[in-house]
């Protein structure tokens, strides 16, 4: 006959106190980190809201140099405050002169940036370079499922507004195109925010050659 | 007893334990909970405001569009805006192109302003170097973001009462009507209907072109006005062969001859009229047919057009013709609320082919999925003399959402198919302002007809 030794009440009180505590703690921590997450992205929705419903870029026109092979964009930044230019892509050519997010297709296509000052077009604008944010959704658009394929960061140029510039933007974006076809151009802005590259802002235009 | 009290006591402390800790838990979770109800309230009423906000700014630049009519007459290298929005509009910035070479002009704010009324900008004081009379594509950028596209215009644009249109004679030009002497003669066809009296003509309508009636050059004429008035100084000839233009007139005349001819219309029942010798002109409006050019890119379109009509629109496509060679021609055209690149969204869509070896066209008309009967008009390429057009008549208030001075988009996708192989070609998005002449010609018509 086996004679177990009984438990002490008091220490079996103890256990089921303690644990009861435990599993409170991880249940609030828990709750106090979602939470902190939600507030956190909602925050990074409303300033990047706020910056999209505020930044007026203009593209003007959009043309194809077959020359130089070349599209060119003209951008006006109508807008009160300045405005990143980031990703821009040719729809139609998904393989040509990628520069990020290449995993998966997802591409953008390469290019330069030059204001236009008082109707003399200066160098290249200084590319500014920032990591990319980390809340998923709003890559989601350019269908990035995977975020670990994004390893680079993201290159975007500061647009000043045309009355503190007195003048527009330029951009070359050096790719060869069929002639009579039409082609679509998707250019992003980018909105900084906690020091991280959120997608701002879809503008579109097309072009026939 | 003294057990059972013991017990009693003991239970309520426990009860009181637990309801204070319930109490600690719920205030705990509260404090953890209240940040996340304050920023959802904060997230609803900024998104609302911020809504509201780019609301406003997209209605700010959408007005202007509205506001200001314009036309680019490339012979004189003048743009004629006309600003009805009663404050001075600041353009910055000047797109131009021949379809080659291209210049943009940037100007501090303050410098070029369109003021309130009829405004003529000439290409050379913008300091465009680009020969005037072969620029194509003209883009003006206001301050707001709008941007202005002026459409080729024959005549100044004269703006009356809120209609677009190119020539108006009225009983204010005209008082007791303008006498139009023996040898002259006005001629119109196309989707026009006609009201008249023992004393009065009224017809109203829009024109086709026809090859059964020709011009200078034999040209297949939708509209022609010859006309000598008893000034011998003053002679005026109009000859129009556009498929669209909207043209309304009223005239007194002994005799005049209007008869069903339905060349050029597809679904519809299109009339002919003319009146020769000695007659009198009450009134008389004509707006010409917009023409968007697409011939840059040396595609098989040529022309976007599109025009108001009674309470209705006109848009339909010019082809750029090769000479001697027969084709078919496949098209869609698309009609929007906004611009979009999802043709998926577009409420309106027309399909069509012309058949120009056998002079045959077929529309169908799509909103939102439903096929509604097509009303169209063509015009068939003559060698050396015209190119083929296709319009289709679109009663917009109906179909879609689109009231008076609202703003919508049209593009056109065409196809030119000859031995085996097709070309497509496709149209920017071009923003029209719907302006109907419903008003116009029913106070017309009141005035001479009563109601």
């Amino acid at each position: 006959m086996i004679n177990y030794k009984s438990i002490s009440p008091v220490l079996s009180a103890i256990i089921l106190a303690a644990t009861m505590i435990a599993l409170g703690i991880v249940i609030l921590m828990w709750i106090s980190g979602y939470s902190t997450m939600v507030i956190k992205q909602s925050q990074i929705d409303l300033l990047r809201s706020e910056q999209a419903a505020k930044e007026n870029l203009v593209i003007v026109h959009a043309t194809y140099n077959s020359s130089e092979s070349n599209v060119l964009i003209y951008l006006l930044n109508m807008g009160y405050s300045e405005v990143f230019l980031g990703p821009i892509r040719i729809i139609e050519l998904p393989s040509a002169n990628y520069i990020i997010f290449t995993p998966e297709g997802i591409w953008f296509n390469d290019y330069r940036a030059k204001a236009v000052v008082n109707s003399t077009e200066e160098d290249s604008l200084t590319a500014l370079t920032m990591s990319v944010g980390e809340v998923s959704e709003y890559l989601e658009n350019l269908e990035i499922r995977n975020l670990s394929a994004i390893t680079d960061k993201i290159k975007v140029y500061a647009l000043e507004p045309y009355n503190e510039i007195n003048g527009y933007y330029r951009v070359e974006i050096p790719v060869k195109l069929n002639s009579n076809k039409t082609y679509r151009v998707e250019v992003w802005t980018i909105v900084n925010i906690y020091g991280k590259a959120y997608l701002c802002k879809l503008y579109t235009t097309q072009l026939t050659t | 007893m003294y057990v059972i009290e013991m017990v009693r006591k003991s239970k309520l402390k426990a009860g009181l334990a637990g309801l204070v800790a319930g109490l600690i838990a719920a205030i705990a979770l509260l404090a953890i909970l209240l940040p996340i109800i304050m920023q959802y309230q904060q997230h609803v009423v900024k998104s609302y405001q911020l809504e509201e906000y780019a609301i406003a700014l997209q209605n700010q630049i959408k007005n202007e569009e509205k506001g200001l009519t314009s036309c680019y007459n490339p012979s004189a290298g003048i743009i004629n805006v006309n600003n009805t929005l009663g404050v001075s509009v600041v353009v910055v910035l000047v797109y131009a192109s021949d379809g080659i070479n291209e210049e943009v002009k940037y100007f501090q704010p303050g410098i070029l302003k369109i003021e309130p009324g009829i405004n003529e900008i000439s290409i050379s004081n913008l300091g465009l170097r680009l020969d005037a009379s072969r620029i194509k594509i003209l883009k003006l950028v206001t301050s707001r973001g709008a941007i202005i596209q002026p459409p080729y215009c024959s005549e100044v644009v004269i703006v009356i009462k809120g209609f677009s249109l190119n020539m108006l004679l009225g009983g204010e030009q005209a008082p007791g009507g303008l006498l139009i002497r023996k040898g002259s003669e006005m001629f119109a066809h196309g989707l026009i209907s006609k009201t008249d009296n023992s004393a009065l003509i009224f017809i109203n309508g829009t024109l086709v072109p026809t090859p059964e009636s020709t011009g200078t050059g034999y040209m297949p004429l939708a509209f022609k006005a010859d006309l000598k008035i008893s000034d011998p100084n003053i002679k005026l000839t109009i000859e129009r062969y556009d498929v669209g233009d909207y043209m309304l007139v009223v005239i007194s005349a002994s005799s005049y001859d209007y008869r069903q001819s339905n060349i050029g219309c597809y679904n519809a029942y299109c009339y002919t009229f003319e009146v020769k010798r000695e007659f009198t002109i009450h009134e008389f409006a004509y707006s010409f047919v917009s023409k968007y050019d697409d011939s840059g890119d040396n595609g098989p379109l040529r022309y976007v057009l599109a025009n108001n009509g009674y309470n209705y629109v006109i848009v339909g496509v010019e082809f750029s013709d090769e000479e001697g060679v027969a084709e078919l021609y496949n098209g869609t055209i698309y009609v929007s609320g906004v611009k979009t690149d999802n043709i998926n969204e577009v409420g309106v869509v027309v399909r069509f082919f012309v058949d120009k070896v056998n002079e045959k066209v077929n529309a169908t008309l799509y909103v939102n999925g439903d096929v509604v009967d097509a009303t169209a008009f063509y015009r068939i390429k003559e060698e050396g003399k015209v190119s083929t057009q296709f319009a289709v008549l679109l009663p917009v208030e109906e179909l879609v959402n689109i009231g008076p001075e609202d703003s919508f988009w049209i593009k056109a996708v065409v196809s030119k198919c000859s031995s085996g192989t097709c070309l497509v070609d496709e149209s920017e998005w071009i923003s029209f302002t719907y302006k109907p002449f419903k008003l116009l010609v029913d106070s017309i018509y009141e005035k001479y007809f009563g109601e």
